[in-house]
């Protein structure tokens, strides 16, 4: 078996951070041929790891190198970034990030013509490279008008036209919707099947990278923690959590019971391997452990009517509608999750709550009254809306006063905006912090303060574009934790995901779109585990449901949408 | 947020996109030229008329262009405001406004001002919208412009329009927080803005810093021997509008020499020049 990557004691740090390194004396042999998944917290290192592997650290950053890195049998310290790009292709997180080119093709071809290959090559190399991906059809479209999943498909064709021998992808799967997610992941596993091209894949959702990996990597801190065979790995699901890695459902079910006695050989990584085990070591389960009542009483008896949208249709100017007639109630203290594929008009409409945006036809109501009568800034005490991206609120630099900024911009006194941030800071957990500077704080922390600079103005309705997105299974548990304490306390709650795991576990409603159109409305437990529907409309259902409609016979409930009520199932079997 | 652009170019097959980007990249100068050769507004118009051919012969609608360089009309608007206020006291008044005499001079010195401001941004939109990004870098550096300073062009093009997208979603972000950039006196709108200016220029740090990563994992080197996706080769067309654009440059100037197209006091009233 012949090595593709040799890393010896590489230990790094940042330029200007030089006594603070990232990555420590890790060790790390691939084999050619290998498809290796990498995952661990936010700052664990993984982006500096795959910058190692094509020169980018420490020819573009520079810092403080020590170790050794060989990729096919180069130095990376003694070739340049060039020279290592032919053997080494590299795709980010940001698909649009790294858009070059005004065509699909242009973009594929841009690599090419960096290195100085003749025109006909790089025409071929291109074409061969976008069949490859199966983008060929779209070679001439702007790669601006494609689904997330065909973008990462045009960076993965033009690192794949230099014809590497390895590929690195950095989160490549972050910011997409799940039919996105599998076009990557299947495209991955055919290169990786077909071609040979050994893959380095960092991704933060095992359930889904694992299927394809041939050996995982965990790192914390700069170090690698565990590494080898994905089932090797997450047997140690004590350690895989310790460090801030969501165990796939499956290997948490297993995992839970075990902890109990329950579970007495490998934890599984897999639907089918799970599946197998549970019919083998569990004969009946009856009633014994049945889920608990749609919404788990954070429902109780919904309230008035908060938001109503009546034939509700919305276009941008010169374009097709992106919602179509669209009539729907969201009632004070009720949880939804809005979900569907990218493009489906999930923000369009959330911001129609917040009258961001107002309708082209029909008309929607906020506590009664048409969004067009009033402007966003009134709304603003009834209505708040958090957007994906912390780092497009923040500005301000002092957390207290960017708490502050709404309760300034409605001309409340200051003695109630210092009443109201010091009250705020509490509830997010950053007493002391009001000083501190946003900027320099975490993920998690920016996040809160983003959500905290809106809930400050008492809006009686919380809009949440994608709180989770971009952040790890720690930061994303810490910001759901304290959304759903919110709710408990009467908000009403909108997040607009593309998690299923998240949806199942807090919201009490799903709204599903597609083309402009709500096309399922109900419970999360009534439209799971109606698969058909699902699929139809491109969201697939959490792990343990899939887990569970598979086990038919065994007298378990298919309403179960949870890990902990399918433990709780099984510990009563 | 509406769906965004990679750059300002349209697209379409009209007789300006298959034009040479030399040729079009010349224009521009030619238009700067031609436009600061002339100080009466009455023979700049030559130049602009050329800008509204450019327009239609290159598909566009005159309103999309106007859109695009909104800024410029407003920074053209006000520079003829200003010199009217400036030159307030030389020449003919020809009318009162609040008390304040407007002079023949002032119009006519603002208004080609005004036009000077316009035309270039107008003539460098106009190609911006009728030439592939690509194809103004192959441009450039066919007009032996250096390979970095063309490549530079070419990312500022497509970084624009992204920044536009990326100012747009934060004005929404403030606005959510009951911001009104539009009400308030001078020092609080200035203080609004900086709302919008903070995270608008970190975010557009890591867009660059994403952008340099990526193209530098595809081999971009600056410095290094490229390959450009296709060949420029002058047609006829192209020799014929560049010779177009030579002889009225140079009518221009000669005219100019020969005392046509200043601006003097009393045109506008019968008397002077």
């Amino acid at each position: 078996m012949e090595t593709i990557v040799e890393i010896q004691g590489l230990t790094y740090a940042y330029r200007g951070h030089e006594d603070q390194p990232v990555l420590h004396s890790i060790q790390l042999e691939i084999i050619r041929g290998e498809f290796l998944v990498l995952a661990g917290r936010t700052g664990s290192g993984k982006s500096t790891l795959c910058y190692a592997l094509n020169g980018l650290v420490p020819h573009s950053y520079g810092g403080r190198m020590e170790g050794l890195v060989r990729v096919c049998g180069l130095d990376t310290r003694e070739v340049l970034i060039p020279t290592l790009a032919r053997k080494v292709g590299m795709v980010l997180q940001s698909a649009e990030s790294q858009l070059v080119g005004l065509t699909v093709q242009e973009d594929v071809e841009f690599g090419l013509e960096n290195i100085g290959l003749p025109l006909e090559e790089i025409r071929e190399r291109a074409q061969w490279a976008l069949d490859v991906v199966r983008l060929s059809d779209l070679a001439s479209r702007s790669p601006w008008t494609l689904s997330g999943g065909q973008k990462q498909r045009t960076a993965i064709a033009a690192a794949l036209a230099f014809r590497p021998e390895l590929l690195v992808l950095d989160n490549p799967t972050a910011e997409l919707d799940p039919v996105g997610k599998q076009e990557v992941l299947e495209t991955l596993a055919r290169l990786n099947r077909e071609l040979g091209i050994t893959i380095v894949l960092v991704d933060q959702d095992l359930h889904e990278a694992i299927p394809f990996a041939s050996r995982l990597a965990l790192l914390d801190e700069g170090r690698i923690v565990l590494i080898g065979t994905p089932g090797e790995v997450l047997d140690q699901a004590e350690a895989v959590r310790a460090i801030g890695v969501k165990l796939p459902d499956v290997t948490e079910v297993a995992y839970q019971l075990r902890k109990v006695g329950g579970w007495p050989g490998r934890l599984p990584i897999a639907v089918e391997e799970a599946q197998a085990q549970i019919r083998k070591g569990f004969q009946s389960v009856q009633t014994a452990g049945a889920p608990r009542p749609d919404g788990d009483g954070n429902q109780g008896v919904l309230g008035d009517p908060l938001v109503q949208t009546e034939e509700l249709s919305f276009g941008y100017p010169g374009g097709q509608d992106v919602l179509r007639g669209i009539t729907l109630t969201v009632r004070r203290g009720e949880f939804v999750a809005l979900m569907g594929p990218n493009g489906a008009g999930k923000t369009t409409l959330a911001k129609h709550f917040n009258g961001l945006l107002k309708p082209t036809q029909g008309r929607i109501l906020v506590n009664g009254t048409d969004t067009r009568e009033r402007t966003v800034a009134q709304l603003a005490t009834h209505v708040g809306y958090v957007f994906q991206n912390p780092d497009h609120q923040i500005f301000s630099q002092t957390v207290a006063e960017e708490l502050g900024f709404g309760p300034k911009n409605l001309r409340w006194p200051p003695a109630r905006i210092q009443e109201a941030v010091d009250q705020m800071l509490t509830d997010l957990e950053l007493s002391g912090q009001g000083k501190a500077e946003p900027f320099f704080m975490g993920l998690a922390e920016r996040k809160l303060i983003a959500i905290g600079s809106v809930l400050i103005m008492g809006p009686q309705l919380l809009v949440l574009d994608e709180p989770a997105t971009g952040a790890d299974y720690g930061v994303a548990l810490r910001i759901m934790r304290y959304i759903s304490n919110l709710h408990r306390r009467g908000l009403t709650v909108v997040i607009i995901t593309h998690d299923v795991s998240l949806a199942a576990n807090y919201a009490d409603r799903l709204l599903v779109m597609r083309d402009g159109h709500v096309v399922l409305d109900g419970s999360p437990r009534e439209l799971f585990r109606n698969l058909a529907e699902l699929r139809r409309a491109y969201v697939t259902p959490p792990q343990v449901t899939e887990l569970v409609l598979g086990l038919d016979g065994l007298g378990l409930s298919p309403d179960i949408i949870r890990v902990d009520e399918l433990v709780q199932a099984l510990k009563g079997a | 947020m509406a769906s965004i652009r990679l750059s300002y170019y349209e697209g379409g097959d009209s007789f300006l996109v298959r034009l040479d980007p030399r040729v079009k990249l010349l224009y521009i100068l030619w238009v700067f030229a031609m436009i600061m050769v002339f100080s009466h507004p009455l023979y700049q118009s030559f130049t602009m008329v050329t800008l509204l051919l450019a327009a239609y012969l290159g598909g566009l609608s005159v309103w999309s262009v106007i859109k695009a360089g909104r800024f410029g009309v407003y920074v053209g608007l006000a520079s003829w405001a200003l010199w009217i206020i400036f030159l307030r006291g030389e020449g003919v008044a020809l009318f009162k406004l609040g008390g304040w005499p407007v002079t023949d001079l002032g119009v006519m010195v603002g208004l080609s001002v005004a036009l000077r401001v316009t035309s270039v941004l107008f003539a460098f939109l106009v190609v911006a919208m009728t030439t592939p990004t690509r194809d103004i870098i192959l441009g450039l550096y066919g007009l032996r412009v250096s390979v970095v300073f063309s490549m530079v062009v070419g990312i500022i093009l497509r970084l624009i329009p992204q920044l536009q997208a990326e100012h747009a979603t934060i004005i929404e972000a403030q606005k959510s927080r009951a911001t009104e950039f539009e009400k308030g006196g001078l020092i609080t709108r200035f203080r609004k803005h900086t709302s919008y200016v903070i995270p608008l220029a970190l975010r557009a740090l890591k867009i660059v810093s994403d952008l340099s990563i990526a193209m530098e994992s595809r081999a971009f080197d600056p410095y290094a021997k490229r390959t450009f996706g296709r060949e420029l080769r002058l047609h006829v067309v192209d020799k014929v509008i560049l010779a177009l654009m030579a002889v009225a440059l140079l009518g221009g100037i000669i005219m100019r020499v020969t005392g046509l197209g200043g601006v003097a006091s009393g045109m506008l009233v019968g008397r002077g020049q």
